[in-house]
C-alpha cells in the first residue's frame, strides 16, 4: 500500500512538472549525513530558479535506493543527482537513460562508476593537485612516502608517480594489504622520507591507525600531509580538503551542462574543484618548518594556538 | 576558732580521691588536648592519605589512559614490539611497578615489571597466558561505559599478588609505616583501550574514508573494529608511603608540641588560678587561727580578684570585731573580778556579822538565862508564899508572869540552840533509837498542849519500823517542833497525823500532817528560814519562827531531808527522812559529829 501511494505521488509530481514545463531533478541521498546535506544545499543553490527538485533518501539502504530508482525509471526526471555511494550505485543499477550526476563517492572506479549515462565528481583531488599543494606547503621536502592498498588506490598511485616525477619529487609508495602491516611499514619508511603523504585509502586509514600516524610522524619529526581537517587539527602539517557545498555547486554546474545538451562529460569523473589548503602552524613549529606568510594567507584553514598541536617541544607526553 | 579550718583540711586530704584544682585542670586539659589532637591528626592523616592516594590514582589513570590511547593501534594489530616500547616508556616513570596489556578475556598481550614484579612477566609466550593481577581484580567489574579505571590495592606477599579490599592504609599499616618499614602495597589501575573516534562530523573526506561501505548502513559511524583490550598499570606506593610517614611523624610532633604547649599553658593558667586561692586559703587559716591577716595581694581583674578584695574586707571587719570583743571581754573580766572581790568582801563581812550575831545571840541567851533563872526562882518563892502570902489576884498575875517566863525561856533556849547550830558548836551523838519510843514520848510531852487545843495526835507506826540512827535529844526536839507547829496551826478539835514508815533498806520516812490553813506556794521556800512567819499566820498565834529552822538544821545534821507538802486551806504535811541504824553507821557515829553551821541568813 505505501508503495502504491509513493508511485502515485511520484507520477503526480512528474505530471505536474511536465505540465508546468519546468526542469525536474531528482536528488537521491544515501543517508542523512551532514556533509551529504551540505552538498545537496550547494547543489540546489547552483541550479536555476525554475528548476524543480525532489529529494529521496535511501536511509543507508541500497535496496531502498534501487526501489526509488525503479520508480524514477518509470517516470524519469530530467536529471538525477546522486549523493553518496549507495545512491550512485542504485542509480547505476536501475537508471540507464536518464543522466545521473553523482558525488561523495570515495572509490567510484571500484564500483564501476561512472556508467555511460553518469558523470561524477571525485572525492579525492588529483595526485598532481595534492602533490602541488604539498610542495607548496613544504617546499624543501622532496622524499615523499605514501602507503596504499593497490586494490583501492593502485591507479591513483600510478598517477601520483607521474605527477611526482613531473614536479621533481621522489615518491616512495609502499603497498599494504592489511592494517597490521602499517606499524612495521611506517617504521621502515619513516627514516627514508621527509614527508609522509596520507591518502584516502580505506586500508591505510582507519580509526585506530590515525593516532599511530600522528604519533609516529611527530616523534620522527616528519611532516604528515593528509586529506583531513581533523588530522591537521590533531597534528598533521597540512591537508588538501574539500568543501561539500562547493562540490554541490560543481555538481549543479555539471547538471546544467547535461540539461543544456552538452554530453561531452558523460562517463567522465571530474576532479573536485577548489580544494582548500589546511595548515597547522603549531605542527610546523614543532617540525621546525617555517610557513611563509603567503602560504598562511592562502590557507583555507589555519590551525594555531592552544590545542592545535598534540605534541609540545620538550614534553614527553602525547596530548591528543 | 581553728577547729573549722582543721576540720575542712583533713576532710580534703583524707579522701583518697581528692585532687587539687590544679591537677584537675591539667588532667582535664591534657585529656581534651590529647583527644582533640589525636582526632585532628587522624582526620588530617586520613584526608592526606586519601588525597595522596587519589592523586596517585589520578595521575596513574592519566598515564594508563595515555598508554591505552597510544597503544591502541598496536594492540589492534598485535604490534608487540611497539607495545613493549610504549610499556618501557611507561615503566620509566618511577612510581610505575608494572605495566600489562591484556585482552578482555584476561590473556596477557604484553607486559613488563620492575623489581619483584619482573617474575610475573619473566615468561611471556604470545597468546594464552593470564596475568595474575588481572585475574584477581576481575575485569568484569570494569565499567566500560564511563571509562573510569578500576582501582585495586595489591599486596605483594612472597612474590604472589594478593587483592586487598581497599586501597586505603589501615591503622596498623600506618603504625608500621611510622616504624620505618615499607609495605609491599601497590595500586592496580585497569583501564580499557578507548574506542574514541578521531573523526569530526564535518570532516567529509575522513568520514567518507572511514565509513563508506556498500554493505553497511552509512548513517551510523562505523569504526574499524578493534580488539577489546585492557591496560593495567601497577603503581608503587613507596613515594606515598614516604609522604605518609613524614605526615605521621609531623602529626605526632605537632600533637606532642600542642600537648606540651597546651599543658604548659594549662599549668600556668592553673597556677594563675590556684596560687591566689592558696594564698586566700592560707590567709583564711590564719584568720581562723586568730592571727593578724595581711591584705591579700591579688590584683587580677577577674572573679578571683573580686574574691580576694571581698575576703580582705571581710578579714579587716572580722579583725576589728574581734578586737572589740577582746576589749569588751577584758573589760568584763575586770568588772567581774572587781564585783567578785566586792562580793567576797561583802560575804566575809556578812560572815563576820553573822558570826558576831550568833555570838551575840549566844551570849545574850546565856546572859538572859541567868536572870531568868533567878526570876523563876523568885517567882516560885512568891507563888509558894515563902516571901509572904499573896492574894489570888497576885497569884493569877504570877501565873501569867510564869507563863511569859516560860515562853521567854523557850525562846531563849531556841535562840541558844540555833546560835549553837549556826556557830557549829552543836554536836550530834548518833545512836540507835527505836523511833516509836521517841514518838510516844514526844506525844506524851505534848499531851497538855494538845489537850489545850483539843487536838488529837494520831500516830501510825508499822510493826517492823526499824530503829533509826539519831541523837535522841535532837530527834525529840525535831518531832516536838513539828508536832507543836501542827497542833498550834490546826483548828480546835483537829487531828494531827503522825506516821512513820520504812521507805528503803536504810531510810525511814516520818510525816506530820495537819489540817491547818496551809502555806501559800510563794512562802513555802521561806518558812524554813529563822524568824520567818508567813503573812497568813494569824497574829494571835504565838511563836518566834525558829522551830522549823531548828528542825531543818537538825534533820540535815542527821543527813536527812525535810520538806513540806501544803495546800492552802487544806493543811500541810511536813516529812523528813532519817537513816535507819546499821552497825557500820553506828560505829562511825560513836564519835560525836558537829552539826554543820548554817549559812548566814541573808
Amino acid at each position: 500500500m505505501p508503495h502504491i501511494v509513493f508511485v502515485l505521488s511520484f507520477f503526480l509530481f512528474a505530471s505536474l512538472s511536465r505540465i508546468a514545463g519546468a526542469t525536474e531533478i531528482a536528488i537521491l541521498t544515501s543517508a542523512n549525513l551532514p556533509y551529504y546535506d551540505q552538498a545537496v544545499v550547494g547543489f540546489k543553490a547552483g541550479l536555476p530558479a525554475a528548476t524543480s527538485t525532489k529529494e529521496y533518501h535511501l536511509n543507508g539502504q541500497l535496496e531502498e535506493g534501487r526501489h526509488i530508482a525503479k520508480s524514477l525509471r518509470a517516470a524519469p526526471p530530467d536529471l538525477i543527482f546522486a549523493v553518496g555511494l549507495k545512491a550512485a550505485v542504485a542509480a547505476k543499477l536501475e537508471i540507464f537513460d536518464t543522466p545521473v550526476v553523482f558525488c561523495m563517492v570515495l572509490n567510484p572506479e571500484a564500483h564501476g562508476l561512472p556508467a555511460q549515462n553518469m558523470t561524477g565528481i571525485a572525492v579525492r583531488p588529483t595526485p598532481d593537485t595534492q602533490l602541488a599543494a604539498l610542495r607548496a606547503a613544504i617546499p624543501n621536502r622532496h622524499r615523499i612516502g605514501v602507503l596504499y592498498d593497490d586494490q583501492h588506490s593502485g591507479d591513483f598511485i600510478r598517477q601520483a608517480h607521474q605527477a611526482a616525477k613531473q614536479q621533481g619529487l621522489e615518491l616512495l609508495a609502499v603497498a599494504i594489504r592489511r592494517q597490521d602491516e602499517i606499524p612495521n611499514t611506517v617504521r621502515a619508511l619513516l627514516p627514508k622520507i621527509n614527508v609522509l603523504w596520507l591518502i584516502q585509502d580505506q586500508t591505510v586509514v582507519s580509526e585506530s591507525a590515525i593516532p599511530f600516524f600522528l604519533e609516529s610522524t611527530l616523534d620522527a619529526r616528519i611532516p604528515l600531509f593528509t586529506f583531513s581537517l581533523t588530522l591537521v587539527q590533531q597534528g598533521a602539517l597540512g591537508a588538501l580538503v574539500l568543501d561539500p557545498w562547493t562540490v554541490g555547486q560543481q555538481a549543479a554546474r555539471m547538471a546544467q551542462s547535461h540539461l543544456n545538451g552538452q554530453q561531452a562529460s558523460a562517463g567522465v569523473l571530474q576532479a573536485p574543484e577548489r580544494p582548500q589548503l589546511a595548515l597547522n602552524a603549531n605542527a610546523a613549529e614543532h617540525l621546525g618548518l617555517a610557513l611563509s606568510p603567503e602560504q598562511m594567507r592562502l590557507a583555507g584553514h589555519l590551525f594555531s594556538g592552544p590545542g592545535a598541536l598534540a605534541k609540545k617541544p620538550g614534553q614527553s607526553d602525547f596530548i591528543p | 576558732m581553728a577547729t573549722d579550718t582543721e576540720m575542712v583540711e583533713p576532710a580534703l586530704s583524707s579522701s583518697p580521691f581528692s585532687v587539687t584544682l590544679r591537677t584537675k585542670l591539667v588532667l582535664s586539659m591534657a585529656v581534651i588536648l590529647m583527644a582533640a589532637c589525636l582526632l585532628l591528626a587522624w582526620v588530617f592523616i586520613r584526608q592526606q592519605a586519601r588525597s595522596a592516594a587519589e592523586s596517585l590514582v589520578q595521575s596513574g589513570t592519566l598515564l594508563a589512559q595515555h598508554l591505552a590511547g597510544r597503544g591502541r593501534f598496536s594492540i589492534a594489530v598485535g604490534d608487540t614490539h611497539r607495545l613493549t616500547q610504549l610499556i618501557q616508556e611507561t615503566l620509566s616513570v618511577n612510581s610505575v611497578a608494572y605495566v600489562a596489556v591484556v585482552s578482555s578475556d584476561g590473556h596477557l598481550l604484553a607486559g613488563l615489571g620492575k623489581g619483584k614484579w619482573q617474575q610475573q612477566f619473566s615468561f611471556q609466550p604470545m597468546g594464552q597466558r593470564p596475568f595474575a593481577v588481572t585475574t584477581l581484580v576481575q575485569p568484569r567489574r570494569l565499567n566500560t561505559e564511563t571509562g573510569e579505571p578500576l582501582v585495586s590495592g595489591i599486596w605483594l606477599a612472597n612474590h604472589a599478588p594478593v587483592l586487598r579490599s581497599t586501597i586505603e592504609f589501615t591503622l596498623g599499616e600506618l603504625f608500621t609505616l611510622m616504624g620505618g618499614s615499607e609495605l609491599p602495597l601497590f595500586y592496580d589501575l585497569l583501564v580499557q583501550v578507548p574506542h574514541r573516534s578521531h573523526t569530526a562530523v564535518w570532516d567529509t573526506a575522513l568520514q567518507l574514508t572511514l565509513d563508506e561501505r556498500l554493505d553497511t548502513p552509512e548513517n551510523s559511524t562505523t569504526l574499524t573494529q578493534m580488539t577489546p583490550a585492557l591496560v593495567e598499570v601497577g603503581f608503587s606506593t613507596s613515594t606515598l608511603q614516604h609522604l605518609l610517614r613524614q605526615l605521621l611523624w609531623q602529626a605526632v610532633l605537632i600533637t606532642l608540641g600542642t600537648l606540651i604547649g597546651g599543658l604548659g599553658l594549662t599549668i600556668l593558667l592553673a597556677r594563675h588560678i590556684a596560687s591566689p586561692l592558696q594564698r586566700l586559703t592560707a590567709a583564711a587559716n590564719k584568720l581562723a587561727d586568730g592571727e593578724a591577716v595581711p591584705t591579700v595581694a591579688i590584683h587580677t581583674h577577674d572573679e578571683i580578684g573580686t574574691l580576694a578584695q571581698v575576703f580582705s574586707a571581710m578579714a579587716l571587719k572580722l579583725q576589728a570585731r574581734e578586737h572589740e570583743l577582746r576589749e569588751l571581754a577584758h573589760t568584763l573580766e575586770h568588772r567581774v573580778e572587781a564585783r567578785t572581790q566586792e562580793l567576797a568582801a561583802a560575804n566575809t563581812k556578812l560572815r563576820e556579822l553573822d558570826q558576831r550575831k550568833s555570838i551575840f545571840v549566844s551570849t545574850a541567851s546565856h546572859e538572859l538565862r541567868t536572870p531568868l533563872t533567878a526570876m523563876k526562882v523568885h517567882l516560885a518563892n512568891l507563888q509558894d508564899g515563902i516571901d509572904g502570902a499573896i492574894t489570888e489576884e497576885q497569884r493569877r498575875s504570877l501565873l501569867r508572869v510564869e507563863a511569859n517566863l516560860s515562853r521567854l525561856r523557850i525562846l531563849i533556849d531556841d535562840l541558844l540552840d540555833l546560835s549553837q547550830i549556826e556557830m557549829g558548836q552543836a554536836t550530834i551523838e548518833l545512836e540507835s533509837i527505836p523511833l516509836e519510843t521517841v514518838i510516844t514520848k514526844v506525844v506524851d510531852d505534848l499531851h497538855p498542849f494538845a489537850h489545850e487545843r483539843r487536838a488529837r495526835i494520831v500516830t501510825s507506826l508499822p510493826s517492823d519500823l526499824p530503829s533509826v540512827s539519831a541523837d535522841p535529844d535532837k530527834l525529840r526536839q525535831i518531832l516536838l517542833n513539828l508536832l507543836h507547829n501542827a497542833v498550834k496551826f490546826s483548828p480546835l478539835d483537829a487531828i494531827v497525823d503522825l506516821t512513820a514508815m520504812k521507805i528503803s533498806t536504810d531510810e525511814v520516812l516520818v510525816s506530820v500532817r495537819d489540817v491547818g490553813p496551809g502555806i501559800a506556794p510563794e512562802y513555802v521556800d521561806k518558812i524554813f528560814q529563822p524568824f520567818y512567819r508567813a503573812p497568813t499566820v494569824h497574829k494571835t498565834t504565838k511563836g518566834a519562827g525558829l522551830g522549823l529552822a531548828i528542825a531543818k538544821s537538825l534533820i540535815e545534821s542527821h543527813h536527812g531531808r525535810l520538806w513540806v507538802e501544803t495546800e492552802p486551806n487544806r493543811g500541810s504535811c511536813f516529812s523528813f527522812t532519817l537513816r535507819s541504824s546499821t552497825p557500820s553507821r553506828l560505829a562511825s557515829a560513836e564519835t560525836p559529829a558537829p552539826i554543820p553551821s548554817h549559812h548566814p541568813i541573808a
